[in-house]
């Protein structure tokens, strides 16, 4: 049997290449998430243990010791205690600081580790430069200096980082010299934009809670371990270094997780369109075959063998794909895992999910083999017989599938309909998920049934349309297979396209009802300096930028909230940033005046209600309403209209400045430049909505590209069933082909006619695509904003128009070959065929 | 056209015996395979054909049976009942004593692996496979070895020795008939059954493969039924049935080339009529 099966594989191996490249495909994503990860894994651990890996044992302080017990040099008793021990060579207590750093090019938030006195614990080398001397020398990676834009003995002004808005005094500014290039091999995971280490006499008194020790003779480091744990005071705990290592690798590993099930969720649908290519392909091949399998039934062969048989070849083809793919994912993997900079670990390759990434390549060719394989067994013998070609399919399509999966398609709908408004994600999700499953049962009859439209747009095109119209419509189960695949792919990707656009949009809206203007900065000194204010005037896309005067004020002390200063905001800034109530002051009122909502209930006040303050030495009475406005550039402010604190003419101020972007402004040019800005001037606060904006939207949009360009891999195998589905086709036109060309067809028609077949399988897989990738990508957003903002409908037209004329083009790509191949049937095959 | 005309009516035209004397004709052996008034009616209503009209026969052992007729006549319709490929819309088939017609597709299957071979005008190897692959296909079906001494006997009484390792396409038309002739007797079949096999060989071809088919015959006591438009065909066989409109009009016993011809053209005037 197996010898049979293989026969049949070697004889035309040319007719299984789609399937081959489909299961390769498929498998090679789902191998290359697992090698990713694995490998990734394995970098994670070293770079989060790496500074572990030097010492012999690990020391943890309960914050409340940790301080205790100072000797004249300043050291804790728990560290000196342990010291003392008679096999510790040396303690070096762990530092760690979060400082503002100041570039020439960038600011940002940083950190700063200490290094250990001993050398030999130090967990890498420089590959420039000294290790830090003086308690203001540091060391840095070639990637913090580039950012950073400076250069190895630069000097770099830096602040302790302090928690905006809690009303603390800033930290002074400290000036550090670079004095060397850390060799780190790797990328550590800090959660912040760059890094820095420095000497423990950088750190001054801080306090710290951790130290790694060093033993002389590493044969008893567990007597000495068990020794510690007695004689150090109670909040004191001493562990190997090498457990400590795994426990801080084990919590980083965590964190990779939601990377991997994106993947992995990837890799299946990838899988799942290798199914629906394969068993296309299997379909057609068995319909070629009929009176081949009507031969063998004929000479004696069971139901059962004709299937055996055919999921012997489909099995001999998936091992093979798998194992093209397991090769071709074992290398993608580590390629991703090293472009991320985590292969610090090396190559780690888990040989179970090897096996299983191998085994599930096998079972989804040998499932997706098994329909096709069991209508192969209902040919009946006697049509090996006649001679007369018999009539196409046999049973008639049921009529019970369309309608349960109508069924679920609008069950699916309803829950998520439901959901969706009420921000039930788990609702929407599952009825997202049901709703996919019926239009993926009823998508093949959606797309057999466009095609008659398809035919008469094509008849009015030329002969050769006319020809490829009809020739659609022959096998409308086979277009309407190949164009599924198409549409599972495409659909996902208008999907996550709208999705991340309208997502996008509105968290923007909601940023912006939250806070109206879009950049603040604000200086500790006196006043903005002329660069920073020229530079914030020379934002691209600003709709406004205004300097506001500020003038000291007293208002009535409440509990927690206080206002010790006004700012004056002209009527532009305030019209840009929707604050109409200073727009239209009543004629009767006292001036307004926009406090915060925590002023107001604090200071238990209303909307509207007057107010007697301290401007400048000026008693005035003002109407107050909340506004998100004050809060913007700082604690301790009230916003009133600039020509209201001209008005009162006293002497000002100018520390803050405002802008707000133009709708169509790139919000990551602007972020970058505003950094640059501020990186001139440490004495600048930066806040407004711009940076509340934060990291989440660059995530995002990597994430949706990174996820594009997987689904990508699901619509190059949905291109590669197509094309073979056209070869095929071709093999099966042979006579009709030549009978064409006999007729005087030229070469150039039968190519084109290839061609326009393959386009309007691509053009319908891409307008279902559209169709349906359009609501799934606004229900997922729906669901994921729920009742916390508005929704925001913002559908990418041109990255999806872009995109749907990709896939048609990819359409036309997958009948060049079998377009070329038609081409060259001689014209006299027509003639000498049986 | 539409009704089935019952069994009976259509004894009187033939040489068949009626069922009492079965047993006697062909010296006392019991038949292989016999059909008692079979019809068939292919679709149903307006478009309804009766391809045969209720045929009896029987078929003893070593038998070589020549079945002719006009074009449409329900030759290949017969064969195919006979062989239990198709089922009867009404009447029995019985091979060995055992009704077919009541068969499940598991029995049939079998009886067709282990006692029926089949030889066609065309399409009748696996195409990917090798001659010999060809040839034992019916055992390996069954799981059983091939006795390499019958091997090389059928495949040397046929001359395709040499081409075993070919595939079909690589084969002419005759030695392709040849390999499917090889495949129909390795397994000593009772039974076998020909549509039209020299309908695309030149006559001498034809010729030796008929001489053959009738070696078969005798030596191995294998019952062929063997369709043909070739009245020369018609003389390798023991007797000729002549079909027309579904009936059997006519058996001839040890034909000649020119009482074929006279029984055929007997036959011809009916067709307009049939038509
Ligand atoms: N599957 C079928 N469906 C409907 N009618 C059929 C079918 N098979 C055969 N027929 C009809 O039954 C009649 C007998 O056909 P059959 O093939 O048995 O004739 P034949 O004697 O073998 O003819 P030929 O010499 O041309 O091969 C014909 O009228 C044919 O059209
Ligand atoms: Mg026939």
């Amino acid at each position: 049997m197996l010898s049979d099966a293989w026969a049949q594989v070697r004889s035309y191996p040319s007719r299984l290449v789609a399937v081959l490249v489909a299961v390769a495909l498929g498998v090679g994503f789902l191998t290359a998430t697992s090698v990713f990860t694995a490998t990734s894994a394995e970098g994670l651990r070293l770079t989060a243990a790496a500074p572990l890996t030097r010492a012999d044992i690990y020391l943890e302080a309960d914050p409340s010791v940790a301080g205790e017990g100072r000797n004249t040099s300043g050291v804790p008793a728990w560290l000196a205690a342990t010291a003392r021990d008679e096999n510790v060579a040396s303690v070096d207590p762990v530092y760690a600081r979060t400082i503002d750093v100041f570039g020439a090019a960038q600011r940002g938030l940083g950190n700063v580790l200490s290094l250990p006195g001993n050398p030999a614990v130090r967990w890498f080398t420089l590959s420039a430069g000294r290790w830090p001397a003086g308690p203001r020398d540091v060391v840095t990676d070639e990637q913090t200096l580039s950012a950073l834009g400076v250069s190895m003995g630069s000097r770099l002004q830096v602040r302790t980082h302090r928690e905006e808005r809690d009303g603390e005094r800033p930290k002074d500014l400290e000036t550090v010299t670079i004095t060397g290039v850390a060799d780190l091999g790797f990328q550590p995971l800090t959660g912040v934009d760059f890094r820095f280490y420095a000497d423990q006499r950088f750190f001054g008194d801080d306090v710290t809670t951790t130290a790694l020790a060093t033993v002389r003779d590493e044969g008893r480091l567990t007597g000495t371990i068990d020794r510690l744990n007695t004689t150090l005071p109670d909040g004191v705990e001493a562990a190997t270094a090498s457990s400590a290592a795994d426990a801080a690798a084990s919590r980083f590993v965590g964190g990779g997780n939601s990377l991997m099930f994106i993947m992995l969720g990837f890799a299946l649908i990838a899988v799942l369109s290798a199914g629906i290519v394969i068993a296309n392909t299997f379909t057609v091949l068995l319909t070629q075959r009929r009176r081949q399998t009507a031969l063998l039934r004929l000479m004696g062969a069971h139901r059962s063998q004709v299937r055996t048989l055919i999921l012997l070849e489909s099995l001999i083809i998936g091992a093979m794909g798998s194992v093209l793919g397991l090769a071709l994912g074992v290398g993608l993997g580590y390629l991703g895992a090293r472009w991320q900079g985590l292969d610090g670990g090396g190559l780690v390759v888990n040989p179970f999910m090897l096996v299983l990434c191998l085994l599930a390549g096998i079972a989804c060719t040998v499932a997706a083999a098994w329909l096709p394989a069991r209508r192969a067994t209902e040919v009946p013998p006697a049509a090996a017989w006649r001679t007369a070609a018999v009539s196409g399919q046999g049973a008639p399509s049921s009529r019970t599938l369309p309608r349960v999966a109508l069924a679920v398609l609008v069950l699916g709908l309803a829950v998520a309909g439901v959901g969706a408004p009420a921000g039930n994600l788990a609702m929407v999700v599952f009825g997202g998920f049901l709703s996919a499953i019926g239009l993926l049962l009823v998508l093949r009859r959606l797309v057999t049934w466009m095609l008659p439209t398809l035919e008469r747009v094509l008849g009015r095109m030329g002969v050769s349309a006319q020809v490829a119209g009809a020739n659609l419509r022959r096998h409308p189960e086979r277009t309407g297979s190949a164009a599924v695949a198409l549409v599972i792919g495409t659909s996902l990707i208008v999907a996550l396209m709208v999705g991340a656009r309208s997502g996008q949009a509105s968290v923007d809206a909601d940023l912006k009802n939250r806070y109206p203007v879009d950049v603040s900065l604000r200086t500790s000194d006196t006043a903005l300096s002329p660069g920073t204010v020229a530079g914030i005037h020379g934002l691209p896309d600003l709709t406004v930028a205004a300097v506001l005067p500020e003038a000291p004020a007293r208002f009535p002390a409440s509990p927690r909230e206080w206002i010790s200063a006004v700012l004056g905001a002209p009527a532009d800034v305030l019209r840009a940033a929707g604050a109409e109530q200073l727009l239209r002051p009543r004629a009767d009122a006292s001036p307004g005046l926009l406090v915060s909502p925590q002023y107001l209930a604090a200071a238990r006040l209303k909307d509207g209600s007057s107010v007697t303050a301290v401007v400048a030495g000026q008693r005035r009475s003002f109407t107050v309403h909340p506004s998100p406005l004050p809060s913007l550039a700082g604690p301790g402010l009230a916003v009133l209209h600039a020509d209201t604190l001209a008005g009162l003419g006293v002497p000002t101020t100018t520390r803050t400045i405002w802008a707000v972007a133009g709708a169509d402004a790139d919000r990551e040019a602007w972020r970058s430049a505003v950094g640059r800005v501020a990186a001139l001037d440490p004495s600048i606060t930066v806040s407004g909505g711009l940076s509340e904006r934060g990291d989440i939207a660059n995530i995002l949009s990597i994430l949706v590209n990174l996820s594009i360009a997987m689904l990508l891999v699901t619509v190059l195998i949905a291109v590669v069933g197509l094309a073979n589905i056209l070869r095929l086709s071709v093999v099966e036109r042979t006579v009709e082909i030549a009978l064409l060309r006999a007729l005087g067809t030229r070469r150039g028609m039968i190519r084109a006619m290839l061609a326009t077949e393959a386009l309007g399988i691509g053009v319908i897989g891409a307008l279902l695509g559209l169709v349906i990738g359009i609501p799934y990508g606004l229900l997922g957003v729906a669901a994921v904003v729920g009742r916390q903002a508005t929704l925001v409908v913002d559908l990418p037209w041109t990255g999806m128009l872009g995109g749907i004329l990709l896939i048609s083009l990819c359409g036309v790509l997958a009948g060049i070959l079998p377009g070329w191949q038609a081409s060259r049937i001689p014209p006299a095959e027509g003639l000498t065929a049986q | 056209m539409a009704t089935p005309p019952r069994p009976d009516e259509n004894h009187s035209p033939t040489s068949v015996a009626s069922p009492k004397d079965l047993t006697t004709e062909g010296n006392g052996r019991a038949p292989v395979l016999e059909c008692t008034g079979i019809t068939k009616v292919y679709g149903s209503g307006a478009v309804a054909v009766q391809a045969l009209a209720g045929v009896t026969a029987r078929f003893l052992p070593g038998e070589f049976t020549a079945v002719m007729g006009p074009s449409g006549s329900g030759k290949t319709t017969f064969l195919q009942v006979l062989a239990g490929l198709d089922s009867p819309t009404s009447g029995s088939v019985v091979i060995r004593g055992r009704d077919i017609t009541t068969m499940s597709d598991r029995e049939l299957t079998d009886l067709r692996r282990d006692r029926v071979g089949f030889v066609f005008q065309s399409f009748n190897l696996i195409p990917t496979l090798t001659a010999e692959q060809n040839i034992l296909l019916p055992l390996r079906l069954a799981r059983r070895e091939p006795d390499p001494g019958r091997l090389d006997d059928v495949v040397r009484m046929l001359g395709v020795q040499d081409r075993l390792d070919h595939r079909p396409a690589q084969l002419s038309g005759g030695q392709q008939q040849r390999v499917a002739v090889a495949r129909a007797l390795l397994t000593r079949p009772d039974l076998v059954f020909a549509d039209e096999p020299t309908g695309s060989l030149d006559l001498s071809t034809g010729s030796a493969l008929l001489d053959q088919l009738r070696t078969a015959c005798r030596t191995l006591g294998q019952t062929i039924v063997m369709v043909t438009h070739d009245p020369h065909a018609a003389t390798y066989a023991d007797r000729v049935l002549l079909l027309a409109d579904g009936r059997i009009r006519q058996e001839l016993r040890a034909p000649d080339r020119q009482s074929v011809i006279d029984a055929m053209g007997d036959l011809t005037p009916e067709v307009p009529r049939a038509l």
